[in-house]
């Protein structure tokens, strides 16, 4: 169990928060202030997930609310590192975040998206 | 071991050790990695919504009160996972499950918390006893291939 990193990169012209840890109440606060603090990215970014050892609903509404914020500004939100990890999978599909955010199966494909 | 029980303080930063006690107990019961994951999922969420809402919002509850009691018991075919909090009466049963499309539209981040765990688990009791607190029993059953 481990507390949640969000580190930012920049790939081929393409903005990356990579997501790590344990997205509990605990760090839904820290979570939203990652994400804002990337609002300001022009095109959008890339959410990589495969680090996520778990996501609560909390996180999850998080996440809603941020991808709609950023359609209303013009932007794409893309996650990936999902498909595989066994530990965000199952929740977010139940949820039904898959049927609202664009998930990628891996992370070129996710930077294909903003080509 | 046929019960464990773990008390703890109501707090997040003890949301780990809630989630880790009662899967520890699921995982020796046989239980395949998505019936975890939606066992963690329950527990954690309901934990959340004791110490936001059955604690969270009264400020006159003091800090020393605010426990959360886990008991885990394990069934014939499957676990039973017992909560009891001394705080103010939050029935999962009264809260409507929640339409996701609505959810984006009118921005709402919370809610989807008591719909995960109707979701995931098998059975879901609920019991406010007065002057005690609220009490809920959650019941997963490992599901057998014939």
């Amino acid at each position: 169990m481990s507390e949640l990193q969000a580190n930012l990169s920049e790939e081929d012209g393409i903005f990356v928060l990579r997501i790590s840890g344990e997205l509990d109440y605990k760090g839904v606060e820290p979570f939203r202030k990652a994400l804002e603090d990337v609002f300001d990215k022009p095109d959008g970014l890339i959410l990589e997930c495969s680090g996520v050892e778990y996501i609560c609903s909390a996180a999850m509404g998080v996440l809603i609310k941020y991808v709609n914020q950023s359609r209303q500004a013009g932007k794409k939100v893309v996650l990936t590192g999902v498909s595989d990890n066994d530990k965000i999978r199952n929740p977010i599909n139940a949820v039904g975040l898959s049927k609202l955010v664009t998930i990628a199966d891996n992370l070129d494909k996710a930077k294909q998206m903003f080509r | 071991m046929n019960k464990l029980v773990l008390k703890i303080p109501g707090e997040t930063n003890f949301l780990s050790k809630i989630r880790e006690f009662a899967l520890s107990f699921a995982e020796k019961m046989g239980f395949d990695e998505g019936a975890l994951g939606d066992i963690e999922m329950a527990v954690d969420e309901w934990a959340t919504n004791i110490i936001r809402h059955s604690y969270g919002e009264d400020p006159e509850f003091p800090s020393e009160k605010r426990i959360i009691e886990v008991e885990v018991n394990k069934l014939e075919n499957g676990i039973e996972i017992v909560f009891q909090d001394r705080g103010k009466p939050y029935n999962p049963k009264n809260t409507p499950l929640p339409d996701l499309r609505k959810h984006v539209e009118e921005r709402k981040t919370h809610g989807l918390g008591v719909f995960a765990m109707k979701q995931f688990m098998d059975e879901l009791d609920y019991q406010y006893v007065s002057g005690v607190g609220n009490r809920i029993v959650l019941r997963k059953f490992l599901k057998r291939n014939y």
